[in-house]
């Protein structure tokens, strides 16, 4: 009897050892992680992509395969993932933009508030240009400015993420009436017309607005965070929504996962994505391209999502 | 002024075996690139982009911007060899060149179309060294309202583009109008058109549709045809033995020269297209087609002229410098390849802005100098792919139809790998069918979808800003008001021009006919 016990057990231990998954033994992933990019290739998020699977091998002793699954405001690629195994070797590359696309759609193909976020491996600074020697050109100008009512409307143009920082801050003074927000496809289009005189303002990535310091005025940071020490050179001291006393808007970056995966999964994902992020060549690269690595782990990312996505559901019917 | 130290740097940097190879394997990768429907020389570039990590700047630069030219000037390869566009802003090459292949004049079409790119894209390539900051201040002068008449305009100057049938041109344009409306609202996002699928979200891609309407279509006719026509069988030895062969009518200098025309309305058309963000080169090449057939009524372009396939190759490689014009003077990427060649000059350290020219002068000058060489390793690589192609475009319907088709659904869903493409594809294939079985013609239906939601969008943005004030959005500029003034007087003339040609028509056919009964009474 003991014999047929022992036997059970051994062979119960032994069908878990097979069946349990690859990362109890401590080799996670132990295979090729799918790296789906919502977009064509060529983008911001595709460029981020490259670049974290070039070190991919020394972190994960496996490669990122890069896979572009573009279409449909990225929501062709954020159904893929849905479509795939939830055994924690497919990954999305995700931006906000997938995110308004499916808040949007009348008949979204998934629902952007299930999903497991493994990292934020950034974190966007949406950041408000003006002209310099107007009445608008600081944070403080621009309020009293749009508090009286005789002043005209402001035009501020940016993608549709960019814009939901600006209005986010505006419209917890009760503002976002006096001013335009003028969406675009790219920041490119908005900056072209900012600098023609057709929009009064322009809402722009930390990069382009490092580009524009030169000749303009930086009027505020809707984000929580600081810019790096070459941006603040540039830029001098910009006012954040933190140091303003506002809720920031802080459009992420993020690595996300199947609604499925289990939590050990995503965690150590997200515990391997803060490892690539921190390589040599990963963070040289990153910061040639003037962008800034923002790690937070899977329980920080899950927590910080849910307000991005509450403040993206509250600010978007300001566009319609 | 020029920084002689910083040129000599960049001549010492570029004129190197290793940047020289580097050019000449990013052409030969471009063309090829461009030769596949649905990978583009944006796709190309960005696969490119991480093996620059590692090289010195001369190399990286020479690699992407090799690639960029031969992938501009590939896509002519398979539209005129298959009516296949290998990127969509090949699709105005078919008109003329397909009908050149098919009329055993194939070489000669693939080789107008490198020499127009050539010479177009080298020419513009100095405006832009030349003038590159003077540029960027006239883009700028073009805002919301500016673009929208642009636009208009360029649908206008497009008339001649419906063909003799005026009816079925609008019909076409109609078509594109409405394709063109598919998917995200340009201003609120919002889904619209869509049939309530949500693949349809962001409307109808170019590649797809393009790909769909001339070589699925075409295809499809061919399919038609063979079954409905007995087929002499053709030997299939012979002629694959042929392809390597370098027989077949070849250009003469003369030919080339008496393009001069067309090839200057595509410079010109290119050089402005290009330098203004979003348009791009499929719009140049459309535009620059289609004046030069306005421009030229009596050289008949469109029945398979090589001044047709010279406009449209010249119109979309003229494109190249400048697309890069706003990138080195403000740091603004004008297009999604301009991105991705101003990130990898970050990648090297030098940032793109309005002070590259005074920090970054080597990389500069080495830029301006790979602009330069890169067309004559486009020239000579070029050459080699078109004497090939233009061998397998003359294969059996029925090894070419299979090929073809196949090609068609790979360039398709390899464009975003998505496989809602292919249908979208395929369906676009049947309408393109439908319209070669009706005699209703193309570009009428292309243009609309490529510049009416242009229109759209800038005029909604205009009305934005605007606060709904129509007359502030279309008036908005002296530069507005005269574009506006443009388009009535065009609109004007060319139907002016029409209602002539028409009477004239007229006037023929019963001089003919009078002439027809005289004879007969006398006989």
């Amino acid at each position: 009897m003991k014999l047929m016990k022992l036997t059970a057990l051994a062979a119960m231990g032994a069908s878990l050892a097979f069946a349990a998954p690859a990362f109890a033994d401590g080799h996670f992933p132990n295979a090729t992680i799918k790296t789906i990019v919502p977009f064509g290739a060529g983008g911001g998020t595709d460029r981020w992509a490259r670049v974290m699977s070039s070190a991919a091998f020394d972190v994960f002793g496996h490669g990122m395969h890069v896979q572009n699954r573009g279409g449909a405001g990225g929501t062709i690629g954020w159904k893929y993932m849905m479509d795939q195994k939830a055994d924690g070797h497919s990954i999305l590359m995700a931006s906000p933009t997938p995110v308004m696309a499916a808040l949007i759609e009348k008949n979204p193909p998934y629902d952007p508030a299930k999903v497991r976020i493994a990292a934020y491996y950034s974190v966007m600074k949406p950041t408000l240009v003006a002209p310099k020697g107007k009445p608008y050109s600081t944070w403080a100008g621009l309020v009293e400015y749009l508090k009286d009512d005789s002043n005209k409307k402001l035009t501020i143009g940016g993608t549709m993420t960019q814009l939901l920082g600006p209005a986010s801050l505006l419209a917890q003074l009760g503002l976002e009436k006096r001013v335009i927000l003028v969406p675009y496809s790219g920041t490119g289009k908005a900056v072209n017309d900012y600098l023609g005189g057709h929009i009064a303002m322009v809402n722009v990535t930390t990069s382009t607005a490092v580009g524009l310091a030169d000749k303009n005025a930086i009027v505020v940071n809707a984000s929580s965070l600081e810019y790096n020490k070459k941006a603040k050179a540039a830029m001098g001291d910009v006012p954040n929504a933190v140091t303003l006393g506002l809720t920031p808007f802080d459009p992420p970056r993020f690595v996300a996962m199947h609604p499925d995966t289990p939590d050990e999964q995503v965690a150590a994902m997200g515990k391997k994505m803060g490892e690539l992020l921190n390589t040599k060549s990963v963070k040289r690269l990153i910061g040639k391209l003037g962008e800034d690595i923002v790690y937070k782990d899977s329980a920080e990312s899950e927590a910080a999502y849910k307000q991005v996505l509450a403040e993206a559901q509250k600010y978007l019917p300001l566009f319609q | 002024m020029i920084n002689v130290d910083a040129l000599y740097d960049a001549i010492e940097l570029v004129f190197t075996w290793h940047t020289l190879m580097w050019i000449a394997i990013g052409v030969t990768i471009g063309v090829g690139v461009g030769a596949m429907p649905g990978l583009t020389a944006t796709t190309g570039i960005a696969l490119m982009l991480p093996l620059t990590f590692t090289m010195d700047q001369a190399a990286a630069l020479g690699l992407l911007i090799g690639l960029y030219k031969g992938a501009i000037y590939g896509g002519s390869i398979s539209a005129i060899s298959f009516a296949t566009p290998g990127t969509s802003e090949a699709a105005a090459t078919v008109f003329d060149g397909h009908k050149l292949m098919t009329r055993g004049k194939g070489k000669k079409a693939l080789l107008i179309a490198l020499y127009a790119s050539v010479t177009a894209d080298f020419l513009s390539d100095v405006i832009t060294i030349l003038i590159a900051p003077m540029l960027a201040l006239v883009a700028l002068k073009f805002g919301p309202s500016e673009r929208f008449w642009l636009m208009v305009l360029a649908v206008c100057l497009l008339g001649a583009l419906s063909g003799s049938h005026f009816a079925k041109g609008m019909l076409s344009a109609a078509m594109g109008l409405f394709i063109g409306t598919i998917g995200a609202d340009p201003v609120s996002s919002i889904p619209r058109n869509t049939f309530d699928l949500w693949w349809l979200g962001e409307g109808i891609h170019l590649i797809p549709l393009v790909v769909g309407i001339f070589a699925m279509g075409a295809m499809l006719e061919k399919i038609v045809e063979m079954s409905t026509v007995k087929q002499k069988v053709q030997r299939l030895g012979g002629t694959v033995k042929g392809l390597f062969s370098m027989g077949g009518e070849g250009l003469s200098f003369r030919e080339y020269l008496s393009c001069w025309k067309e090839m200057s309305i595509g410079l010109g058309v290119g050089t402005f297209v290009g330098m203004l963000p979003g348009l791009g080169s499929t719009v140049g090449a459309f535009l620059s087609y289609g004046i030069a057939k306005q421009a030229s009524p009596e050289k008949k372009i469109g029945t398979g002229k090589i001044e047709g396939v010279a406009a449209a190759e010249a119109g979309n490689n003229a494109t190249v410098g400048p697309t890069l014009v706003p990138l080195l003077a403000f740091g603004i990427p004008g297009s999604a390849v301009a991105a991705l060649i101003g990130a990898a000059l970050m990648l090297q350290g030098a940032t793109p802005g309005p002070r590259m020219f005074e920090l970054f002068p080597t990389v500069i000058y080495s830029l301006f100098l790979i602009l330069i060489l890169g067309n004559f390793f486009n020239l000579g690589i070029g050459r080699v792919f078109a004497f090939v192609y233009a061998k397998l475009g003359e294969l059996p319907p029925q090894v070419l139809v299979p090929i073809v088709m196949g090609m068609a659904v790979i360039g398709a869903y390899s464009y975003a790998n998505n496989e809602w493409d292919v249908l979208v594809m395929l369906v676009f294939g049947i309408i393109g069918l439908f319209m070669r079985t009706f005699r209703i013609p193309e570009a009428p239906l292309i243009i609309t979808f490529l510049l009416a939601p242009q229109a759209e969008e800038n005029l909604r943005r205009g009305l934005l800003i605007n606060e709904g004030d129509w007359v502030a959005t279309l008036m908005n500029s002296p530069l507005a008001i005269g574009l506006a003034i443009a388009v009535v007087a065009l609109t004007y003339i060319s139907t002016r021009m029409r209602i002539s040609e028409r009477m004239t028509e007229i006037a023929d056919d019963a001089e003919a006919a009078e002439a027809e009964a005289k004879a007969e009474k006398t006989s």
